[in-house]
């Protein structure tokens, strides 16, 4: 990582990013200069996302590839721009803007990639074993019953068709937010409820130990 | 939508008991990935527990931390 002399009172930022953010809010040649590098930049971060998850687009080619990186980093310099006031420069202000080009160039694959499949919200699941022999067998499936089982009684149906999305059918969750009208936030906080249920229903019948540090409630 | 039923193996069995406490929003981990990705740069004991948690819990945000974490790797 690049450390630069640090002369602006706050302990992560540096001069130079101190004046690139007063370029991009100034407007004639300065700010046009600031923009193009700030775009510049979201390009690399893009791209990088982009040439990552290549394997989520099999069919796509790298003029694919680069409209997409191309658009995304579109999409991010238009997000940084709003929430500039946001830099708190807790981080280099290149870290806290590449964090955008990732952001916007991951939902646009994910969403890229599964913009043709029908998306599952399954209700129940059906247990399989994978153990390696049959006494691990018949652990792994009074296990896996009792998870089955709490799916079934502990969760409510909205927390149990996310649950079984994100995790079991692996509908990656942006695209899940898409087709329910919702959101990453709301359903992380859905998925992370149901895993408290969970959890507390597999305690409650033996089959997982309590945390070390919680005592019963 | 569909009518499969689909399978419950031991790994998504483990995924779906997953300990995410304590509690932080994507949004949340968004606004301080910057900062925590840059933090375990310069020091890989650097700990979080909500950060940790909630990248345990969240695939979406763990490849985009892992993606920061290569990029700035490579500046």
């Amino acid at each position: 990582m690049t450390t630069a002399h640090r002369t602006t009172g706050h302990p992560m930022s540096t001069a130079d990013d101190e004046a690139w953010v007063a370029d991009l809010a100034a407007s004639g040649g300065p700010g046009d200069a600031a923009l193009r590098r700030l775009h510049a930049m979201l390009l690399r971060a893009t791209r990088h996302q982009v040439w990552r998850l290549r394997d989520l687009l099999p069919g796509a080619g790298p003029g694919d590839l680069e409209d997409l990186a191309q658009q995304a980093a579109d999409d991010a310099a238009m997000a940084v721009l709003r929430q500039l006031v946001g830099w708190q420069r807790r981080s280099r202000f290149s870290t806290w803007v590449y964090k955008f080009g990732i952001l916007q160039a991951g939902v646009a694959v994910r969403r890229h990639a599964w913009r043709q499949r029908e998306v599952p919200l399954p209700d129940t699941v059906v247990v399989v074993d994978t153990a390696p022999s049959p006494d691990d067998i018949a652990e792994s499936s009074q296990f896996l019953c009792a998870v089955r089982d709490a799916i079934a009684t502990e969760l409510t149906p909205h927390q149990r068709r996310v649950a079984l999305a994100l995790l079991v059918e692996e509908v990656p969750i942006d695209v899940l937010a898409e087709r329910l009208g919702t959101n990453r936030n709301a359903l992380y906080k859905t998925l992370h409820d149901a895993r408290t249920r969970l959890r507390a229903a597999l305690v409650a019948t033996g089959h997982l130990e309590p945390r070390a540090d919680r005592s019963p409630s | 939508m569909t009518d499969r039923v689909p399978p419950l193996d031991p790994s998504s069995a483990a995924n779906l008991l997953a300990d995410t406490d304590p509690y932080l929003s994507c949004d949340d981990c968004f606004a301080r990935l910057d900062e925590y990705v840059e933090s375990l740069a310069r020091d890989p004991g650097h700990v979080d527990p909500a950060m940790r948690a909630h990248l345990r819990g969240c695939g979406a945000c763990a490849d985009e931390a892992a993606a920061l974490a290569e990029l700035l790797q490579q500046s």
